[in-house]
């Protein structure tokens, strides 16, 4: 027999950007608001985003959208609409706060709209494929459809699509025995310092491990601006089981 | 936090190490289809970013603990986990490896070991990951290389369509060679996508049944059998086992079989080979009864048998491709130049080459007589197993092989020179099987190229050994300090060369080693290159 205990108590020397990555993929697959887009965890190299498409029961499919000099690739993209309107997150994750960089959210937000000639965007590319919600199979959607139906991104008015850059990180160091102990005002100053010193970031989550069993936590800081949205209110929903105010 | 009850204890745990989460839930979604796997999800705990999920099997009505540790970290094969179940058998990380954990919280070796891939490899990226294969099949692990029987290229914006991508028959080949060398499961498993329909609506070359493949199905029958004959030997199980196995090696046949014969990639002597060659035979059956009973295949099935017969029988001319930018000039003409044949050469291209292997041939011969020559004497030329551009040939006459060596190579050790052939001479020497290879872009050295000498090891593992196999790496990017990064061990690129081949030319610096007794710096429990 095998105690859960000692289960418990198997534990990963590190968790890095790879535990950031996978708590909070895992929050997402907890709930159903928001709908998770993309997540690219260390390890591999995913390149398929798959977008809601609103006022539809529709999911579409870009896939061989590989990382591009032209702009950054997020880590993790997650959508929640309403109505016609369309949120997205767009997440960069990190091993530590010191990793972050300029331009980090227009960059990020670049990868979907293009920078230059050289790099369109993903929602200025045809989407591939189609299902939907509830059906598994997917459809291609081949270069002699509809337009309409390969180019509905881009069709979309811009003025219903918000994109709310982030950046994600491990708490340094990673782990703390008591959370109690956790000096939870002196991280919050510095997210909001990051925050004020990169003004193109609307999100910052620091995730971090705490007591024997190193459990998964999270504070968080959004602007002002993003903090009025439903969106907000529903990742901290998503949050919730590892929030800590 | 999820609540976690003091008590609970299992009866059997497994661990799922994933190259990170999205791997380990790949894995986690063949458990979840419950009328395939036939378990079923009870509960979750653990954390959220480390759950440790509980099946019921429905079969036994057993409860069976899934903990994920769903990432290896680290840098190179090292992990963060106390326990490295890469240890000793991967070279590389590998996507899923699944152990089982003892009662005294030490855990068993790999029970086996999967490969998602999202997007079909094309060309050399098609052999990139072929290590695992091999590393799997020499340690006794069963190993599954996931794959879509088709994919499709799209323009750098990824606007148009360009060409299909097809599975390559050689990385197929290679892992039925496996399972014939070894009795080890090394499979292939193929999804549909949807543009599994669209290649069939175009037309485009699909294996005839590929609409009836079990695909992920077979996976999962396969990989919950070896679940539950790790708790406990019984003959349904066992039976469930072979049925997977089965279904899933005649669908690998059917790849073969389609590919084999297919566009510029013909390769005559896997296509003439019996298990391929016969559409009705019982080749599936035969390689499902050897792997349960863990030993090679046996008689006219037996892929890894294949030998310089069948070469001399059914092997094509060589050619290989090397653009010129990539070489030496001294590569291109004094080797390449007289290792590759090709039919539409001008007459003074063909009379060196036929010369240089010892074929007397007039100057004044026309292009038709030259290739009819060429035909004739076809046994005494570098012989490949694949029509057009190939990897690797098959060379009997290592005396003519010695001379263009010497020529291209006036530097060269003599004991590279005696070890291609004596000069006192020795009657019968086994061919030799020459890999021109290519290893460094301008940016250093080639990811793909590191599967290239195990991909080839593992079709021809009779041929490829070390009494036979010469490595030229032939790009003018390879380091001038090859050696020292020879010898330190710590490089894939080079070390996929030293495990198998006995002898390495190196032609930027026109001299190499001798490697039939060289053991890498990092010993290894497969060391595969000595089987």
């Amino acid at each position: 027999m095998v105690n859960i205990e000692d289960l418990l108590l198997y534990l990963p020397k590190q968790h890095g950007e790879h535990g950031v990555d996978a708590t909070l993929h895992m929050l997402t697959r907890r709930q159903s608001r928001i709908h998770e887009v993309f997540t690219n965890p260390p390890g591999g190299s995913w390149t398929s985003f798959d977008i809601l498409r609103p006022s539809s029961d529709e999911v579409y499919r870009w896939d061989h959208m590989p990382r591009v000099p032209e702009a950054k690739r997020p880590d993790l993209v997650l959508q929640l609409n309403e109505d016609r309107e369309m949120s997205f997150i767009l997440l960069e994750s990190k091993q530590t706060i010191s990793d972050v960089y300029e331009r980090m959210g227009i960059s990020l937000i670049e990868f979907f709209t293009g920078s230059s000639a050289d790099y369109l965007g993903l929602k200025n590319r045809p989407a591939w494929h189609r299902r939907c919600l509830n059906d598994e199979r997917w459809e291609l959607i081949t270069p002699d459809d509809d337009e309409n139906l390969r180019y509905w991104f881009r069709s979309h008015p811009e003025s219903q699509v918000y994109y709310w850059p982030g950046f994600t990180f491990a708490m340094d160091p990673e782990h703390i025995e008591n959370i109690r102990n956790l000096d939870t005002e002196r991280m919050m100053a510095q997210q909001a310092e990051l925050m004020r010193s990169h003004p193109d970031l609307h999100i910052v989550i620091l995730i971090g491990w705490h007591g024997d069993r190193h459990e998964p936590f999270a504070l968080r800081t959004y602007s002002d601006e993003f903090g009025e949205t439903n969106l907000a209110e529903e990742l901290d929903t998503m949050l919730e089981p590892v929030l800590i105010e | 936090m999820i609540k976690i009850s003091k008590d609970s204890e299992f009866d059997v745990v497994f661990r799922v190490y994933g190259d990170n989460i999205l791997e380990c839930e790949n894995f986690v979604d063949w458990l979840l289809k419950e009328n395939v796997s036939k378990f079923k999800l009870e509960s979750e705990q653990g954390t959220i970013d480390r759950p440790i999920l509980i099946f019921k099997d429905t079969l036994s009505g057993r409860a069976i603990a899934f903990q994920l540790c769903p990432y290896f970290g680290g840098p190179g094969t090292q992990i963060f986990w106390q326990h490295n179940p890469l240890q000793g058998i991967f070279d590389e990380k590998i996507d899923v490896v699944v152990t089982r954990v003892r009662e005294d919280q030490t855990e068993s070796a790999p029970v086996f070991a999967v490969e998602f891939v999202d997007a079909l490899m094309a060309g050399n990226q098609g052999w990139q990951r072929f290590r695992r294969a091999i590393n799997a099949a020499t340690a006794g692990v069963s190993y599954m290389y996931v794959q879509p029987i088709i994919g499709w290229e799209r323009d750098s914006d990824g606007l148009s369509l360009k060409n299909p991508r097809f599975l390559p028959a050689a990385t197929c080949l290679g892992q039925l060679t496996l399972c014939s060398k070894f009795g080890v499961p090394s499979l292939q498993i193929y999804t549909q996508s949807s543009w599994t329909e669209y290649a069939s609506e175009k037309g485009y070359v699909l294996p005839p049944n590929f609409g009836n493949f079990g695909g992920i199905d077979n996976a999962i029958r396969f990989a919950s059998s070896l679940i539950r004959l790790n708790i406990s030997e019984s003959p349904q199980a066992r039976s469930s086992l072979q049925t997977a196995l089965q279904a899933i090696i005649s669908e690998m046949i059917e790849v073969a079989r389609t590919y084999t014969m297919f566009g510029s990639s013909c390769l005559p002597i896997h296509h003439d080979h019996p298990p391929l060659r016969l559409e009705d035979s019982d080749a599936a059956r035969e390689y499902a009864r050897a792997i349960i009973e863990h030993r090679p295949v046996q008689g006219e099935y037996a892929l890894h048998e294949i030998d310089a017969q069948d070469f001399l029988r059914f092997g094509p001319l060589f050619y290989k491709d090397a653009q010129a930018r990539t070489c030496t000039e001294n590569f291109q003409n004094n080797v390449l130049a007289l290792l590759n044949w090709k039919s539409s050469k001008e007459v003074r291209y063909k009379v060196r080459y036929l010369r240089a292997w010892g074929i007397a041939v007039s100057s004044t011969s026309s292009p038709r007589e030259l290739d009819r020559q060429a035909y004739r004497n076809r046994r005494s030329l570098p012989l490949t197993y694949k029509e057009n551009k190939s990897e690797g040939c098959l060379i009997m006459n290592r005396r003519a092989l010695r001379s263009i060596i010497e020529h291209a190579y006036p530097r060269l050790n003599t004991e590279i020179l005696e070890w291609i052939y004596p000069k006192e001479g020795v009657p019968r020497l086994p061919p030799i099987f020459l890999i021109p290879f290519y290893g460094y872009k301008p940016s250093g050295d080639s990811r793909p190229d590191r599967g290239l000498i195990p991909l080839l090891w593992a079709m021809f593992p009779s041929l490829l050994t070390r009494e036979q196999t010469l490595v030229i790496v032939y790009s003018r990017h390879t380091p001038s300090n090859w050696r020292s990064i020879v010898e330190s061990g710590t490089n894939e690129l080079w070390n996929s060369i030293t495990r198998i081949a006995g002898a390495l030319i190196v032609d930027r610096t026109g001299d190499g080693m001798l490697l039939h007794s060289y053991l890498p710096a990092q010993t290894r429990i497969d060391n595969y290159g000595q089987h």
